[in-house]
């Protein structure tokens, strides 16, 4: 189907009156109604076109276009009824109708949202009353344009009215000026009479090396300053002259009394005043000024008919770096005075060239008002005389020297130490120091004569040592107390080593004497069997001797090194009582040990070697060794044994319960082992082997055991 | 001053029994032991009148004069050797007893064969 087909004759559909059975009243009926409608919405929207495109100045006019598209469509709808009751054209009549929806849609869509904007815009009732009002202002404004043109006529009037009277007054006035001139040419003159005096003074002002300065005095403000006086402050000239006033310049304590003296100036009381004051920088620093201010009074001018007011003239100088000089003055000396006090020392001044000394108070307190106190005496007089007789008797040629010293000008400082009577009487002191006190004298020479070089003035202070001379002599004699103290102790540590020196000495020869005895003796016997006890004897006193030897050696003379003990009294047993094929390995570590416990140890090695010595070695030949070391454990092990073949033919019944052999060697070893509080341990199986473990000896020296000097 | 010597020993010591056994000890080595002194003095004028060889001199002795005074004298007239046996081990002694500049010195307890051992040494030193 073709589209022209679709639109005007849709697949041999009836045409509408068909529906309407072509009855001809209601044919005509539609068709009339259709046309009218179609025909009135034809001529509606060509209205609204025609005003909306007058009306450019409507609001909305796209509204407008919108009404205008959507009533042509409507009334096109209506035209195709028209056309469908004879015609089946519903193609192009449906296209209509969505054409005529969409617009008549997007119409009302777009109304809602727009009446409120166009109730807000003013309606012609409104634009009326504004235009009404307009109309009235307008009005009023030509009622005013007349009362003004009313008024400058009047203005006009009065204008010409004060024209006449300026001409009067100039008049008036030309007629005063001549008399001014007349007067100004006076003036004139006497100002030139004043000229010269005038720039000399103004010169004199500004170039002053002080400050000046001149002040209203009913105001206070500051007329005019020179440069001097603004420097001195801190300030610019100008921000001083016409600016500021005196007062204001001047330190907060002393403005109140300068008030006063101004005001006495201004009474008329005083001419001129002269004071000493601070004033402020304007950094905010004080600054002193003197200050000398004369009021001038504004004569002279009343010729020229004007009269001048009173003037203040002050000069202002800086004084600053002197009154802190002097104040720094007072306070070192006042400082200076303090501190004497408080050292009690006493100053005093010798003046050489005119033969006069001063004290001050302290000093003539000491001399017992002797000398006067901060007055000038001769040193010549009696005064100077009867002080001298105050010094000690033993210290007057002492003192007489130094000051000889001094006054002849050979030393420069003279330092002295001598003995006064006591001034205060203070009965205290007076007891324990018999009535004289000690003084330290330092004196120097302070001026001396440009040509000769002779001294002229000399200085020195006195200072009361008596307390401090007296603690030395205390300190002396408790040192020489203690030192005699020690000297008694030494000489009887001396006394007491030389004691056992020689207790030591008298043992060993006694000892000496019994080996000798003992040896003789051993040469009368026959039997073998008694000499060789007799030898053993011997061993056993060397043995003790050797202790004694040790002893003596040893700078404590209680206590010594084992180590050297053993080794020596090892090597001289085998030495006198073994054949050369007997050799010694020795391992002692050192241990400090007093008598009490060297003793029952020599004599335990003794015994052990020598039996061994006895035993062991049938050949001649083979090792003994002797080790002792400490124990991690505690105590210490010492070990006695050989190589040799000694073992007893019937050990356990050759044997006593310390596994040692029957006998007197047995017997000795045991009860030595006993009482060093030790054990003992025989073996036999590779020579003969005692194990010994002994607690470790506590020996109470005062030297250190290091120290121990090995003989 | 060796060739002029005596071929002997000079035993010097206050002690008698200590004097006695060294010379036994000495006259066992089959020395000759020419007399025995208990002083300074004695020791001095037995050693000018027999020429010993070798002194064995005891530090403390009798009388004026110690062991070191006597032996500095024989070793000046005579030029013996001299073995000091002492009983001290002080070192002011020891440094008296370096000034003689001794052959050897023996400490009490002289024990056993350690005097013969000295002798014998000192002997082969000359």
């Amino acid at each position: 189907m073709s589209l022209t087909d679709w639109l005007l004759d849709p697949s041999g559909l009836t045409p509408h009156g068909f529906c309407l059975s072509w009855l001809p009243g209601l044919i005509w009926l539609h068709a009339g109604s259709d046309a009218v409608i179609g025909l009135s919405y034809f001529s509606i929207p060509l209205a609204l076109a025609w005003f909306v495109r007058k009306r450019n100045d409507l609001a909305y006019r796209w509204v407008g276009h919108l009404f205008v598209a959507f009533i042509l469509a409507c009334g096109l709808t209506h035209m195709l009824s028209i056309l469908t009751l004879w015609m089946p054209a519903y193609g192009m009549e449906g296209v209509v109708k969505l054409v005529t929806a969409l617009l008549s849609v997007a119409t009302a869509a777009m109304l809602w949202p727009l009446v409120p904007r166009v109730l807000a815009l003013p309606t012609p009732a409104q634009l009326g009353r504004l235009n009404a009002d307009l109309t009235r202002t307008i009005q009023e404004q030509e009622r005013t344009a007349a009362l003004l043109r009313e008024s400058e006529a009047k203005v006009l009037a009065a204008n010409s009215e004060l024209e006449r009277r300026v001409a009067e007054r100039t008049a008036e006035l030309r007629a005063a000026n001549a008399q001014l001139t007349e007067a100004l040419a006076e003036r004139a003159a006497a100002l030139e009479a004043l000229a010269g005096s005038e720039a000399e003074y103004r010169a004199s002002f500004e170039a002053a090396a002080v400050g000046k300065v001149q002040v209203n005095p009913e105001t206070g403000l500051m007329l005019r300053v020179n440069n001097a006086f603004a420097s001195m402050l801190g300030y610019n000239r100008a921000d001083l002259a016409g600016r500021m006033a005196w007062p204001d310049l001047l330190w907060g304590e002393d403005r109140a009394a300068q008030g006063l003296e101004l005001a006495r100036l201004l009474a008329g009381e005083a001419s001129v005043y002269v004071r000493e004051l601070r004033f402020r920088r304007q950094d905010g620093t004080p600054v002193w000024g003197r200050v000398s201010a004369t009021l001038v009074r504004g004569a002279g001018m009343r010729k020229a008919g004007a009269r001048l007011p009173p003037l203040l003239l002050a000069v202002v100088e800086d004084i600053d770096t002197m009154h802190k000089t002097a104040l720094a003055l007072k306070e070192s000396e006042t400082r200076l005075r303090l501190a004497a006090e408080g050292a009690k020392l006493g100053i005093w001044e010798l003046d050489l060239a005119r033969g006069l000394g001063w004290v001050d108070r302290r000093t003539a307190e000491v001399t017992g008002g002797t000398l006067p106190a901060e007055r000038w005496f001769p040193l010549h007089g009696p005064e100077y005389a009867a002080w001298a007789d105050w010094v000690h008797p033993d210290d007057r040629g002492e003192r007489a020297a130094g000051l000889s010293l001094l006054q002849t000008g050979a030393a420069e400082l003279v330092q002295m130490q001598y003995r006064v009577r006591r001034a205060d009487g203070d009965p205290d002191a007076a007891e324990g120091g018999g009535g004289w006190i000690w003084l330290s004298h330092r004196s120097a020479i302070v001026a001396r004569d440009p040509v000769t070089w002779a001294p002229t003035r000399a200085t020195g202070v006195l200072i009361d040592v008596t307390e401090r001379a007296e603690a030395e002599a205390a300190l002396r004699e408790a040192k020489a107390d203690l030192e005699l103290v020690v000297a008694e102790r030494t000489a009887a540590l001396k006394q007491r080593d030389l004691l056992l020196r020689e207790v030591y000495h008298r043992v060993k020869n006694n000892l000496q004497i019994i080996d000798g005895l003992v040896m003789m003796q051993a040469l009368q016997l026959k039997d073998p069997d008694g000499r060789q006890a007799l030898m053993g004897l011997r061993s056993r006193v060397y043995a003790l001797g050797l202790v004694h030897q040790q002893l003596m050696a040893s700078p404590d003379l209680e206590s010594f090194d084992i180590a050297p003990f053993l080794d020596e009294l090892a090597r001289n047993i085998l030495l006198s009582g073994a054949d050369d094929g007997v050799g010694l390995d020795i391992a002692i570590c050192p241990l400090t040990v007093n008598l009490d416990f060297a003793i029952p140890l020599g004599l335990l090695v003794t015994e052990l070697i020598t039996n061994s010595l006895k035993h062991a070695f049938p050949e001649g030949r083979g090792t003994i060794t002797i080790a002792m070391r400490r124990r991690e454990e505690g105590g210490v092990l010492l070990v006695v044994a050989d190589d040799g073949d000694g073992i007893p033919t019937s050990p356990p019944a050759g044997e006593d319960g310390g596994g040692y052999r029957r006998g007197l060697g047995g017997t000795i070893v045991k009860g030595l082992v006993a009482q060093l509080d030790g054990t003992i341990e025989m073996r036999f199986d590779k020579g003969t082997r005692a194990e010994i473990i002994l607690p470790t000896p506590v020996v109470d020296v005062a030297g250190s055991p290091v120290e121990m000097a090995a003989p | 001053m060796s060739d002029r010597l005596q071929d002997c020993v000079l035993v010097v010591d206050d002690e008698f029994l200590i004097a006695q056994t060294l010379s036994i000890q000495i006259e066992d080595m089959g020395l000759i032991v020419c007399g025995t002194a208990a002083t300074a003095a004695d020791a001095i004028a037995l050693a000018k009148a027999q020429r010993p060889r070798l002194v064995l001199m005891d530090m403390r002795l009798k009388g004026v004069g110690d062991g070191v005074d006597a032996a500095l004298a024989i070793h000046e007239f005579v030029g013996s050797k001299v073995i000091f046996i002492t009983a001290s081990r002080e070192p002011a002694m020891l440094e008296r007893m370096n000034q003689d500049h001794p052959a050897a010195i023996l400490y009490k307890p002289v024990f056993g064969r350690q005097l013969q051992t000295v002798v014998r040494e000192v002997l082969a030193a000359e």
